[in-house]
């Protein structure tokens, strides 16, 4: 009994551990939709640096509050974009159009949240609204692009 | 007076500490992906916690046995002894959960890393676990989680379409753009956040720890039905919240600072500052509610002397279970592995282990040998028995459901 | 099973002649055991029996990991018991320890007992912890409530 129930929790806690990582995507569909969810997380990212900006500029966060929010945002997209940099495209040139317009979209936004990360902690006003001007056609692109691939 | 009084506080503290940072994470991640689609799961789960809580607390009130201690009385040392592990590792696992979130809490109030907050906040509950008496433990943490209410201020703030709101929750329907098994697996994770095993341990043991006796009965029957649903009100304030503002802006919950960003967007500083202490609060108390689980249960099963209400070296193997649970799951925390994850993965196998908990309390609260003419009424019965049948299909879809979601992707 | 329940220690002619019939099963075993001051002393990990002219009847309460051991059964049982043995009582009979049956005054929800606690040496493990860990953490014996 004892046996059996470690044994069911083992194989849950490998398959949940396996279910974090990426695997090589195979064929053109599951790299698709792996570039459509990675567009998804990153723009989640984005977005919530995008609200915690936006709540500062009004006097609605305090500077701890959004120095986290913003670390935080960054962090993740850091982690997508990785995730997403560390898949082996399937050899087509769909794909390759596919990785170069999204990886376009990340860096922009990486270096943007990392702006406006740095602006935030030097409260900076100025540099923050412009590295948040410049998320904004990010997020645009990214909705677009998990949208037009999405299955 | 002084009845009204206590009635009152033990209503408020069971609102207060309804919320713990498994409710937290899973209605605001709930809520930011389906809206209100999924709240049926929550006012189900609200449901089932009252009447077992209910029953757990009456069975121990009349009997002065904690949950465990009949556990193993009936199912035996083979089955108790399974029972004890599968249940012990979901309190500790979600013990780790809320150790995380008091450090997350304080991260987000300090700017200073969660990871050195983790040591400090271990060392905070030891001191709390050996020195403050239960009453004091269980009424401060809370009232103090009381400050959560902001949730529901905030959603009033936002001038929300009620009627939509509403008709999302009593006609649930699952957003375009999500599977049905996703669907599902979220709905289990609020069955569970809602239900966690430990707060019945918890709450029984409680029953013993403050000698309960049958005349309390109505007093606790009071504060469950109450409390309860009124907490349960508050998971779905944060899950509405989140639905406001997040959903609409495309934001994932994968961390607590987007739990609370909906209050400060809707009400500003002074409400984000009461969201802060409401999170350390309620995290705080409940991980203080998960170590004395841990402990209550293994002491329960060995039949040893457990609990607060005797000097620590009258109850000395309970006191070293405590410790090195709490220093299992700090050294778990300290691993670096994010607190938020770790919260997910507690609710879910919450709900896997349902089961082990509810069906012996159910089977107690109906023998006359232990409960005289206390046994349940037969209205009582009947909806336990629906319920069971719901936490048994919850457990056993929860791992296929978990293996096919890849845990809710 | 059922057995009769009977004072042990004595011989047959001093039992009582109207011992209470018991199902161990549900009635005994696996039961807390509580002492004359309410304290929590512990389960009922296996029974002692002896046989009469009149069928089996209960002669002690058996304590411990060489008690419950064997009720584990298996492989898990074995180790529980000689894992115990070896840490806690080395070079002592491996019998379990035992509270005697006469000793139990109430069979209830819990099984009270005329002793306290302190008196049976039954829990080598409590005293061991108490001794070497608890103890000596500063604010040990400050009262509960």
């Amino acid at each position: 009994m004892i046996r059996r129930l470690a044994a069911a929790v083992a194989v849950a806690g490998a398959a949940a551990a396996l279910g974090g990582c990426v695997a090589p995507a195979p064929t053109l569909s599951a790299y698709e939709s792996k570039a459509a969810r990675t567009a998804h997380d990153a723009l989640s990212a984005v977005e919530t640096a995008q609200l915690a900006f936006t709540a500062s500029q009004q006097g609605r966060l305090t500077r701890q509050y959004l120095g986290v929010v913003l670390s935080e945002s960054e962090d993740a997209f850091g982690s997508v974009q990785q995730t997403f940099d560390s898949v082996q495209p399937p050899d087509a040139g769909a794909a390759d159009t596919m990785r170069d317009d999204l990886d376009k979209l990340l860096s922009d936004g990486s270096d943007a949240l990392s702006q406006l990360r740095i602006a935030a902690r030097r409260q900076r006003t100025a540099d923050m609204a412009e590295a948040s001007r410049a998320l904004r056609p990010v997020a645009t692109g990214l909705e677009r692009f998990a949208r037009e691939h999405a299955q | 007076m002084k009845r009204l009084l206590a009635v009152a506080l033990g209503i408020l503290t069971a609102i207060g500490g309804f919320v713990d940072i498994g409710d937290l994470v899973t209605n605001a991640l709930v809520g930011a992906r389906f809206g209100l689609s999924l709240a049926w799961a929550t006012l189900v789960g609200v449901v089932g916690i009252c009447l077992y809580a209910e029953m757990s607390g009456r069975v121990a009130a009349v009997t002065g046995r904690g949950t465990f201690d009949l556990v193993r009385e009936r199912l035996g040392p083979r089955a108790g002894l399974a029972n004890l592990v599968a249940s012990f590792l979901v309190t500790a696992l979600t013990f780790g959960a809320e150790i995380g979130g008091v450090a997350l809490a304080l991260q987000l109030a300090s700017d200073v890393n969660y990871l050195l907050w983790v040591p400090m906040v271990g060392l905070a509950l030891w001191l709390v676990l050996w020195r403050v008496k239960f009453s004091v433990l269980e009424n401060v943490f809370g009232l103090l989680g009381l400050a959560l209410v902001v949730f529901g201020v905030a959603v009033w703030m936002l001038h929300p379409p009620w009627g939509d709101l509403a008709h999302q929750v009593v006609a649930p329907h699952k957003p375009a753009g999500e599977g049905l098994p996703t669907y599902f697996y979220y709905a289990i994770a609020l069955f569970g956040a809602a239900m966690t095993p430990y707060e019945v341990f918890f709450f029984s043991s409680g029953a013993v720890e403050e000698h309960w006796s049958a005349k309390d009965i109505p007093i606790a029957r009071v504060n469950v039905l109450l409390g309860f649903p009124l907490g349960g009100l508050l998971s779905l304030s944060i899950a509405a919240s989140a639905a406001l503002v997040l959903l609409p802006a495309n934001v994932t919950v994968d961390s607590l600072g987007q739990v609370g960003l909906p209050v400060a967007i809707a009400a500003g500083k002074l409400a984000l500052a009461a969201t802060i202490l409401g999170f350390v609060a309620a995290t705080f108390g409940a991980a203080l509610e998960t170590g004395l689980s841990a402990g209550y249960t293994v002491a329960q099963y060995f039949g040893w002397q457990w609990g607060k209400y005797v000097r620590p070296r009258q109850a000395a193997r309970f006191h070293l279970v405590l410790l090195l649970t709490l220093i299992a799951a700090v050294a778990v925390v300290l691993t670096t592995i994010n607190p938020v994850t770790l919260t997910e993965y507690s609710v879910v196998f919450s709900a896997i282990a349902l089961p082990l908990t509810y069906l012996p309390i159910l089977v107690v609260a109906n023998d006359p040998d232990y409960m005289g003419d206390r046994v349940n009424s037969r209205w009582v019965n009947a909806l336990a028995s629906v319920f069971l049948v719901v936490i048994v299909v919850a457990s056993v879809a929860a791992i296929p459901l978990m293996i096919a979601t890849k845990a809710g992707q | 099973m059922s057995a009769r329940r009977g004072p042990a220690g004595r011989g047959p002619a001093g039992r009582e002649p109207a011992g209470r019939e018991l199902f161990v099963h549900l009635h005994l075993l696996d039961r807390q055991v509580v002492d004359v001051d309410g304290r929590l002393v512990c389960k009922v990990d296996d029974l002692e029996l002896a046989m009469d002219e009149r069928g089996p009847y209960v002669t002690a309460i058996l304590v411990g990991p060489r008690a419950l051991g064997p009720r584990l059964g298996g492989r898990l049982g074995r180790w529980w018991a000689a894992i115990a043995t070896r840490l806690l009582d080395p070079g002592r009979d491996p019998a379990p320890r035992r509270i005697d049956f006469a000793q139990v005054t109430d069979i209830g929800s819990a099984i009270k007992i005329a002793r306290r606690t302190d008196e049976l040496d039954i829990a080598p493990l409590e005293a061991w912890v108490d001794r070497h860990v608890i103890g000596r953490i500063p604010g040990s014996t400050h009262e509960g409530e």
